[in-house]
């Protein structure tokens, strides 16, 4: 029960990355970046296949880290050198991308990831809870810190659009290929911690994250207003926090009475009566 | 300074919806000088406002700023000496960012800007607050922490020069900035703009909707049509011409009458409100400039002597 509940907070904690990835994409930079799915995958497949031939962890997710900025970096020079559409753009991204994934999938296939090195006195369960806290940590301060400095007005001053960022002297390309790359260092770490949590890793593994971290912005949104960066962070977890919940909900009921046809209702039912109730929150004939 | 030498401007050329929007275009604007276009809708005013500002690209033409062709140049390379203050608000400060993020971001303007120092400073803010206050401007310091995109149009357009003015920019382009305000919003908002553009010695280029109030601010008066300069009214020339001959030698060469004086006129007549110029041809050509012995000298009082004379004011509190 306990491993359980560990295991949906440290998911959950993991999912956060995703979603700061699509707030900093549709958010702040205003830019449709669907090279999340791509990113999540080669993050936690890079981690998973170094992890299983015997690297340091600790190094291996600084690899699967800068597997995610190349892939931030390839979507926008794609973007901003190349001129093709933001959307077409990021689906070249995931499909050039998926010939890497597979080879490192090849590594170790549905094989599990070993422990963490070291970590013998907790349970597998809790070392990975406890790198997915310190991980999440690290880049949060990381990422409060950039979007409160002047660089990351910058970044805001792009997601109001080109004419005003260069008459206000910004170097879009820069912004741009910058801003990816960290979204994009984010959804990788994600998919390492993933690969790290589940214990193995696969060719699509990716596949939903995209849709998992928006999930988590719309509800986190909803939640808690972001007002501040601070916010927007804190709204990220909670709305992966609580999708995670309405994904294992269906997964419960799924389980009992029902077949695991019903999951996907399940979930459309309980996620909508959410939105409902936090929408209506507030409001009333006034007095 | 600025010299454009026969600047034409073509959108989609080649095709059925071909449309030459700037013919040629021949003109001087000297440094520290308010230039006013004028002319009907569609004359080209705003085109040359936004070739100016590097929006457009010429199809022909040169543009030299102080015997530098900088024709080629993109907007982001122009955005040192040009700023636009436009219709559109969102060209002139980002909507996202608080006022005072505008500020600082327009005066990290072409600098490295730091990724771990933070944005505001104290120092920065204190500095900042202090130029809000000094604009006096219907206490736009109050709203120094709300974010551009919601507050009121004068305040945003009086932003969007400040942000010229912080970034160093030497040329400030307008366009319609005050156009769908109320009369004293209208008001306030030129007079913080002719007090600005002075105090900074800041070449102006502008196109204001009614060219009543621009004319008691500008030095110089360009009236285009069908995209051609048609007159070039600076100085004495000037202060012999009233705003109504303008519109005499504009609308001469048209087909349709200048548009706001048509909404004008006609509703003088459905409102039938008896006024010594309801029967003129042409609105404003009983408000002279220089004949009355009292020449107007400041804007305040040509809208004072105008909007007496004139016998519709729209939206008349």
């Amino acid at each position: 029960m306990l491993d359980s509940i560990i295991s949906i907070f440290s998911f959950a904690l993991a999912f956060t990355l995703v979603g700061l990835n699509i707030y900093l994409s549709t958010r702040v930079l205003n830019v449709t970046d669907l090279t999340c799915d791509a990113s999540v995958a080669i993050g936690g497949c890079s981690y998973g296949a170094l992890v299983v031939c015997g690297v340091n962890p600790l190094i291996s997710i600084l690899i699967s880290a800068c597997l995610g900025i190349f892939s931030g970096f390839m979507t926008s020079c794609f973007i901003s050198h190349i001129k093709i559409n933001q959307v077409l753009a990021s689906v070249i991204t995931l499909s050039v991308l998926k010939t890497f994934i597979l080879k490192l999938a090849s590594v170790g296939n549905n094989v599990g990831v070993k422990e963490l090195a070291g970590k013998s006195i907790m349970s597998p369960a809790a070392s990975s809870a406890v790198l997915a806290v310190v991980v999440v940590a690290t880049v949060c301060i990381f990422l409060v810190k950039i979007l409160r400095s002047e660089y990351g007005l910058a970044m805001r001053v792009y997601g109001n659009g080109e004419v005003i960022s260069e008459s206000l002297g910004i170097n879009t390309n820069g912004i741009l290929l910058i801003g990816l790359g960290i979204g994009n260092m984010l959804a990788a770490l994600a998919g390492a911690l993933i690969a790290q949590i589940a214990g193995t890793f696969s060719v699509n593994m990716g596949d939903g994250s995209l849709i998992f971290g928006l999930a988590a912005v719309i509800i986190g949104e909803k939640i808690i207003a972001p007002s501040n960066v601070f916010a927007a962070i804190s709204g990220c977890f909670v709305g992966s926090l609580a999708y995670k919940l309405i994904m294992e909900t269906a997964n419960l009921g799924g389980a009992s009475d029902l077949g695991s046809e019903y999951n996907n209702l399940i979930m459309g039912v309980v996620l909508v009566l959410l939105i409902a109730i936090i929408q209506n929150r507030g409001k009333g004939v006034p007095a | 300074m600025i010299r454009l030498e026969d600047v034409f401007i073509v959108f989609c050329p080649n095709t059925p919806l071909e449309r030459v929007a700037l013919r040629g275009i021949n003109m001087t604007v000297n440094s520290g000088e308010i230039v006013t276009l004028v002319g009907n809708n569609g004359c080209g005013r705003s085109t040359l406002l936004r070739f100016l500002a590097g929006h457009l690209r010429a199809s022909v033409g040169r543009l030299w700023f102080d015997k530098v062709d900088i024709s080629c140049q993109t907007l982001s390379e122009r955005s040192q000496l040009f700023s636009s203050v436009f219709y559109e608000e969102d060209v002139g400060s980002a909507g996202n960012l608080t006022v005072l993020e505008n500020l600082v971001i327009a005066s990290l303007h072409h600098q490295r800007r730091s990724i771990l120092a933070p944005a505001i400073s104290p120092e920065a803010r204190e500095m900042f607050m202090e130029q809000l206050q000094n604009m006096n401007f219907m206490r736009i310091e109050a709203l120094a922490d709300e974010r551009a995109g919601n507050i009121p149009k004068p305040h945003r357009q009086v932003l969007a020069m400040m942000i010229a003015v912080i970034k160093g920019a030497k040329v400030l382009l307008i366009d319609e900035h005050s156009t769908g305000l109320d009369q004293d919003s209208a008001i306030a908002l030129l007079e913080a703009t002719e007090k600005i553009v002075r105090s900074n010695h800041m070449t102006t280029i502008m196109a204001v909707s009614d060219p009543k109030f621009s004319l008691g601010v500008s030095d110089r008066t360009i009236v285009l049509s069908h995209g051609q300069v048609v007159s070039n009214l600076s100085g004495y020339d000037k202060q012999k011409t009233s705003i109504g001959d303008i519109f005499n030698k504009d609308t001469s060469s048209s087909h349709y009458a200048f548009s706001s004086q048509n909404v004008l006129s006609s509703s003088s007549s459905s409102l039938s409100e008896s006024s010594s110029s309801s029967d003129s041809p042409l609105l404003f050509s009983n408000v002279p400039l220089s004949a009355a012995p009292d020449a107007p000298s400041s804007l305040s009082d040509v809208i004072s002597t105008s909007s007496s004379n004139l016998p519709i004011v729209i939206e008349r509190h």
